[in-house]
């Protein structure tokens, strides 16, 4: 029993510390906040079943690329069983700078999905890029080009916008 | 070549935090082996329990049918109990009782046997014999 609630205290424990950041990559990943929501639990009940997570030596990089893995396993399903959100906020925006948020939302999900990965890794998972070559499949130099790329267009996607609003 | 725009704006874009999921729901499904030992337990509590059913069945039927049949052969007793040659005694009518299906049907085979008792020629009942002494005196 006693190592039982041990278990169950450390899966708290990793929500706790990592649920915001695999929620929001599995949102970027479907694109709908309920579906991450899901995955992100599913994931969870599984490592609570599988009694154990002492084995796994990377605990952050095993969570991530298991959301990832079930949100391309599951992506078919999730597409035609729910619609995508538009509106649905993806951050707590500083200072409530909620329009700030909307455009750093319409941003990333303008990126092609394996730059929108490696920005969500990196910035929000705080992954270096040979972790995230690790859980991507890619290698670290292709980690960080492609995060170098997608940064310079959030940039210049959000610049436009608040410059048009103006 | 990272320049200092891109670290301000990497700056700006780590101030926005990932919204809070909802609290983990801590109530495990269960697991396969738990639904298949569930299954297990739930079909062997059926058979047990169909199992006694057919056993109460059967007996029930059993006792029917023995009821049944001495409804239809209230007779159904030992032959010697009914034979005219044993004498009518306490004893032959106990034994009667412990025979017969029912104690109508035992009263029914005394009520034959006395019936079918008859008094030879050269004899006088016992009943004839206080008939006369009565009538004597």
């Amino acid at each position: 029993v006693g190592s039982a609630g041990e278990h169950a205290a450390e899966i708290g424990r990793l929500y706790d510390e990592y649920g915001s950041a695999l929620l929001l990559f599995a949102t970027t990943l479907t694109g709908n906040r309920s579906m991450a929501q899901d995955a992100v639990h599913q994931v969870f009940l599984k490592l609570m079943e599988a009694g154990s997570i002492h084995a796994v030596s990377d605990k952050r990089a095993f969570l991530f690329t298991s959301v990832r893995n079930l949100v391309y396993n599951e992506s078919k399903r999730w597409r035609r069983s729910l619609p995508l959100e538009n509106d649905a906020p993806w951050f707590e925006p500083p200072l409530h700078d909620y329009a700030g948020e909307k455009l750093l939302r319409l941003a990333l999900s303008g990126l092609p999905e394996n730059q929108r990965e490696v920005v969500v890794l990196h910035l929000w998972g705080e992954f270096t890029f040979t972790d995230i070559g690790g859980i991507l499949g890619i290698s670290e130099n292709t980690a960080a080009s492609r995060y170098r790329y997608a940064l310079t267009k959030l940039r210049r996607s959000i610049l436009r916008e608040e410059s048009s609003r103006v | 070549v990272f320049n200092s725009e891109l670290e301000e704006f990497e700056a700006l874009l780590k101030s926005f935090r990932p919204l809070t999921p909802s609290p983990l729901s801590r109530q495990l499904r269960p697991s396969k082996a738990q639904v298949v030992m569930a299954l297990v337990a739930c079909a062997s509590v059926a058979l047990l329990f169909m199992a006694i059913s057919l056993r109460h069945a059967g007996t029930r039927l059993l006792e029917n049918n023995d009821s049944q049949n001495n409804r239809k052969q209230p007779l159904a007793v030992p032959r010697e109990h009914l034979s005219d040659s044993t004498p009518f005694t306490i004893g032959t009518a106990s034994r009667l009782l412990v025979a017969a299906p029912s104690f109508e049907v035992a009263l029914n085979m005394a009520t034959v046997r006395v019936k079918s008792t008859v008094v030879a020629a050269n004899e006088t009942s016992a009943i004839t014999l206080l008939k006369a002494e009565v009538l004597e005196r």
